[in-house]
């Protein structure tokens, strides 16, 4: 190898380590003969050391910080109905969405209800089963399933392709038919599987999600191996943890119907 | 899907579907304030030399930390976090910066072909003192405005390479470009570098021209 080759192909990834194992061993060859490559990677090394300690290190300013955590702070919390209602504009985006969507006035006004308290609850014990129910009974109004997930074969296909869980309960046996699924997401951003069954007397939607940083929510009324079953607002739940994903289903069928139909299930 | 699904998942209250169930929520706060908190003032850095002031750089710091948060759970713990925030950074830096028109060129490849030959020319026994002696004596804001004076593309990949300690691999992907490119902006750009540093230590009779 001559010098020029070395410096203008070698050189800086000499200094700075990067060089594959044949490219280090023709570089170390070269320097262990040459003098003046030896000496031209000391420079380099130097000239790195020079560029690392001596530039001004910029820190943040106190008031930067300040800013940042008040922006995490209002990214964590979800926004109020008040704060939303607040800006016109965004009056008008959700009442033409609402319009949109074929929301009744009625379903609507419950919906805001049951949303307002539990974003005011947000701290209590019971704050994410008010937030699931409330989710269910806008989802039972209008759900709009992904066209791919229409079927149970083409939403395992979808789901499993999306890396999410992709066992499709069936609840055929008790008068449910599959209207469809989708995948979303959760408030911080974690996708999560949302499929809804429907029967004359009721619908059933089940929720997957990751499970880290979940707990199971307190006030289960019943326990059954994995199984928490809980009676909230006049729905009913029954959440379990399988492995890394959480499997949350909903419904508005009366006490320990939707429970028994599962045991059914799993029996 | 994307679009569609933020406005139905609005709609539907799912936007406020918080599963952290007792203290989840709050440990994803913790945990992505032990995470990425500390290269703040890295992040920052990096910010101030892309937009040139303060108050630019401010909103761009702070618009990659909240993208960061929002997309925390795609970051695997154990991997470099500063190199996925800078990653971050130089994305919405390229989205909503347009890159100055003024890009002043300190060494083009003619000037680089000079110095090589040059370089290379001189024999061992000819060597004055070594470059770091005399470099090391000139002052910081000299060795900024030297920095200050390359082309971008230069600047940026010194900045993560040398300043930062970022891998070739991390910094080929942050600034989406070959490793091979990358390697020759790192050879080019410390050449000019160094005419540069050059020129400063004639001016100040440091080096005998």
């Amino acid at each position: 190898m001559e010098c020029r080759e070395y410096v203008e192909r070698y050189l800086a990834a000499h200094a700075d380590g990067e060089l594959d194992p044949a490219e280090r061993r023709a570089a170390d060859a070269h320097i262990g003969r040459c003098e003046s490559c030896r000496a031209r990677l000391a420079d380099e090394r130097a000239l790195k050391a020079l560029i690392k300690n001596r530039l001004r290190k910029a820190a943040v300013p106190a008031e930067t910080r300040a800013a940042i955590r008040a922006a995490l702070d209002r990214a964590e919390a979800p926004l109020s109905i008040r704060e939303r209602l607040g800006a016109g504009a965004h009056l008008s985006q959700l009442s033409r969405r609402a319009a949109s969507v074929g929301l009744t006035a009625i379903a609507a006004t419950i919906v805001f209800a049951l949303v307002m308290r539990g974003w005011s609850n947000r701290r209590a014990p019971a704050s994410d089963l008010d937030m699931i129910v409330a989710a269910f009974i806008a989802s039972e109004q209008h759900f709009e399933p992904d066209p791919l997930c229409l079927s149970y074969g083409s939403a395992a296909e979808h789901y499993h392709a999306a890396r999410m869980p992709a066992f499709i309960w069936s609840f055929e046996a008790f008068g449910f038919h599959l209207v469809g699924g989708r995948i979303g997401k959760l408030a911080d951003g974690r996708p999560a599987t949302f499929t809804l069954y429907r029967a004359d007397r009721g619908a059933i939607m089940c929720i997957r999600f990751r499970a880290s940083d979940f707990r199971i929510p307190a006030g289960a009324h019943a326990m059954t191996g994995d199984r928490y079953g809980y009676s909230y607002q006049g729905c009913s739940l029954v959440i379990s943890v399988d492995k890394q994903w959480v499997c949350v289903l909903i419904s508005n069928l009366t006490d320990s119907q939707l429970e028994k139909h599962v045991a059914f299930l799993e029996s | 899907m994307g679009a569609r699904d933020s406005k139905v998942d609005e709609c539907y209250g799912l936007d406020s579907f918080n599963m952290g169930a007792q203290g989840g929520a709050d440990s994803k706060r913790k945990l992505f304030e032990q995470e990425a908190l500390p290269h703040l003032d890295a992040v920052y850095a990096v910010a101030l030399r892309l937009v040139r002031n303060r108050d630019d750089a401010a909103d761009l710091v702070q618009e990659t930390i909240l993208r960061a948060f929002k997309f925390f759970h795609q970051f695997s713990p154990g991997t470099n976090c500063r190199a996925w925030l800078l990653t971050i950074l130089y994305n919405a830096f390229r989205n909503s910066y347009r890159r100055s028109s003024r890009e002043p060129v300190a060494a083009g490849p003619e000037d680089y072909e000079r110095e090589l030959d040059k370089a290379v020319s001189k024999s061992g026994a000819e060597r004055n003192d070594p470059e770091s002696l005399i470099f090391g004596q000139l002052m910081d804001e000299e060795i900024e405005s030297a920095l200050n004076a390359l082309a971008e593309d230069f600047t940026a990949a010194l900045l993560l390479v040398d300043v930062q300690e970022l891998s070739y691999q991390e910094t080929a992907r942050i600034l989406k470009i070959p490793i091979g490119t990358l390697r020759s902006r790192l050879s080019r750009g410390r050449a000019a570098m160094r005419l540069k540093l050059r020129e400063l230590a004639r001016a100040r009779g440091l080096l005998r021209s």
